[in-house]
């Protein structure tokens, strides 16, 4: 019971310490998931774990690689195994635990629950569950693991998924130069300050600081991709209201997470901006309320805006080593 | 130190609950699985949850929130047991055909609720409630059905009350029948034959449920 009690309070130090001060609080906590060094190094280990998809070729981190913010740069959608292509630009994975929801439908309710979808997509790693638990079941190196994070040797589902959960639910960028200004630890330049005020007029009430994202499913007006047929939340709810909804991205280490949108149709951060100013119709059906006012932007202020999108690159995250491939 | 204290007092409270026996309630499921020569079902799960007990005089145990997996396959999973805290005779039980909404959005879980069972949509998360798969003659043409009857938000929801007052007082058994046939007629009556996602039509067929139970 001591040891109990002991390990319960590290546990909340962890916690406390990975939440930056002045956010609001996550969503996800860790409840039922203790948060401890070993599981989030478990959780690494799967994440990196290329015996995860069904012909062993890719793990996670081949569609969700650390350097571009834990997405798959120039890639538009994401690509599984045998070379197969899905019809979405894979999301990145940073501040998952402030989300309610995941996948760019949001049909996906709980963080634990997020990886069976990967590992069963056939255009991902079109794996069974039954396949993943009976390989890790079958390694010792694993069961050393698990024990070490569980307390016995069993492998479940549970178990395999928190532990996931321990890694990607750590992945927290806080650390850009905009954080660094907003700790007035350093200055911005006069371009970026500028950059700073048109983005809190023109774009912050949809990627609302310090996440820069929102829980919301919003549409953002884009024609659909008549390849891809994507009508996004109206899959999951089937309510012509939620047509081409799709979640509100984060904008946190946008620079190195190109391209960009849900079916990636954009290659730079121009182009997106040109997208907002210009070729919006402000009339499409279902439109965010919040895209009704049209966002006009001469070409100083599109290179100010640029410039200040580029602070919130977060290179500790970005190069973190505790986030890398576990080398041994 | 206080909260050391606790935690003791909490582990002899365990301690000493473990050893009495909780008496408990038999709920055996009896699937009628007679297969004619124009229907063949080849598989047959669904989950049954939040039972609760009333008894004769009108008392009623509290909602048991657990979710039971029964699957035609495993016999094991027909003859479930729901703990009571008295012997008296019963009068009818109430239970939920489906998972609460609550447990479809609880993160992982284990037990009959491990989403390796077969019983959980990644994609649109959630407990497939209900799943009938085989097939029928339909005007001389052999016709597979699947029915994945799920989903738990608003009007989506799939879950059905259940309620089966009991013919004879038992103490400690309860049998419910389960005539997976009706299900498949009134599905028929309505040109469904196959449901895969959470929807409209699923709610509309997830009414047709708790006509299949009965005692």
């Amino acid at each position: 019971m001591i040891l109990f009690s002991f390990s319960k309070s590290s546990k909340e130090a962890i916690l406390s310490d990975m939440i930056p001060k002045k956010w609001p609080e996550p969503v996800y906590q860790f409840e039922n998931n203790p948060l401890s060094e070993e599981g989030f190094r478990l959780g690494r280990d799967l994440f990196y774990d290329v015996n995860l998809s069904r012909d062993k070729s890719i793990s996670c981190a081949n569609c969700h690689l650390q350097y571009t913010g834990f997405t798959h740069v120039d890639h538009k959608v994401s690509h599984g195994i045998e070379g197969r292509k899905g019809t979405r630009n894979s999301p990145v994975l940073i501040n998952l635990i402030w989300n309610n929801s995941f996948h760019w439908d949001g049909g996906v309710n709980h963080i634990e629950v997020q990886s069976i979808n990967p590992i069963k997509h056939p255009a991902e790693m079109d794996n069974t569950l039954k396949n993943v638990l009976s390989y890790l079941q079958k390694s010792s190196n694993y069961k050393m693991k698990f024990s070490r994070v569980f307390g016995d040797t069993i492998i479940s589902t549970k178990r395999f998924l928190q532990a996931i959960t321990q890694f990607t639910g750590s992945l927290i960028s806080s650390n850009s130069r905009y954080d660094q200004y907003q700790r007035k630890e350093i200055e911005f330049s006069i371009q970026e300050k500028k950059g700073l005020k048109l983005f809190k007029k023109n774009c912050n009430s949809c990627h609302t600081a310090p996440l820069f994202n929102s829980n919301n499913l919003e549409s953002n007006g884009l024609p659909i991709d008549t390849i891809f047929n994507d009508l996004g939340r109206y899959t999951i709810t089937q309510l012509k209201k939620d047509s081409m909804k799709f979640r509100v991205p984060t904008l946190r280490n946008i620079e190195v997470t190109f391209p960009y949108m849900h079916d990636g149709r954009y290659k730079k951060l121009r182009e997106v901006i040109k997208y907002y100013t210009e070729e919006l119709n402000t009339k499409t059906t279902y439109l965010s309320p919040r895209l009704k006012r049209k966002i006009s932007l001469n070409s100083n202020e599109q290179k100010d805006l640029i410039a200040f999108l580029l602070t919130l690159t977060d290179k500790e995250f970005l190069y973190n080593k505790r986030f890398s491939f576990p080398r041994k | 130190m206080t909260l050391l204290k606790i935690q003791i007092l909490a582990l002899l409270l365990c301690f000493g609950k473990s050893t009495q026996a909780q008496p408990s309630v038999s709920v055996i499921f009896d699937i009628d699985l007679t297969n004619t020569s124009d229907v063949k079902i080849e598989t047959f799960r669904f989950y049954a949850s939040n039972f609760q007990i009333e008894f004769t005089d009108g008392t009623r145990e509290k909602i048991n929130v657990t979710c039971h997996l029964i699957d035609m396959e495993d016999k094991e999973s027909l003859h479930i047991k729901i703990p009571t805290t008295s012997i008296k005779t019963i009068r009818s039980i109430n239970y939920l055909i489906g998972t609460d909404s609550l447990t479809n959005i609880s993160g992982a879980l284990e037990g009959d609720l491990d989403p390796i069972k077969g019983m959980y949509w990644a994609w649109n998360s959630g407990y497939i409630n209900f799943k009938l798969e085989g097939n029928r003659i339909v005007s001389g043409k052999k016709t597979p059905f699947e029915y994945h009857i799920g989903g738990y938000n608003g009007d989506q929801a799939t879950s059905r009350k259940k309620s089966i007052t009991l013919i004879k007082s038992e103490n400690d058994s309860i049998h419910i029948n389960v005539n997976p046939y009706t299900f498949i007629d009134a599905a028929e009556s309505v040109n469904e034959f196959s449901i895969m996602i959470p929807g409209k039509k699923a709610a509309q067929l997830a009414d047709f449920l708790p006509d299949i139970f009965s005692n």
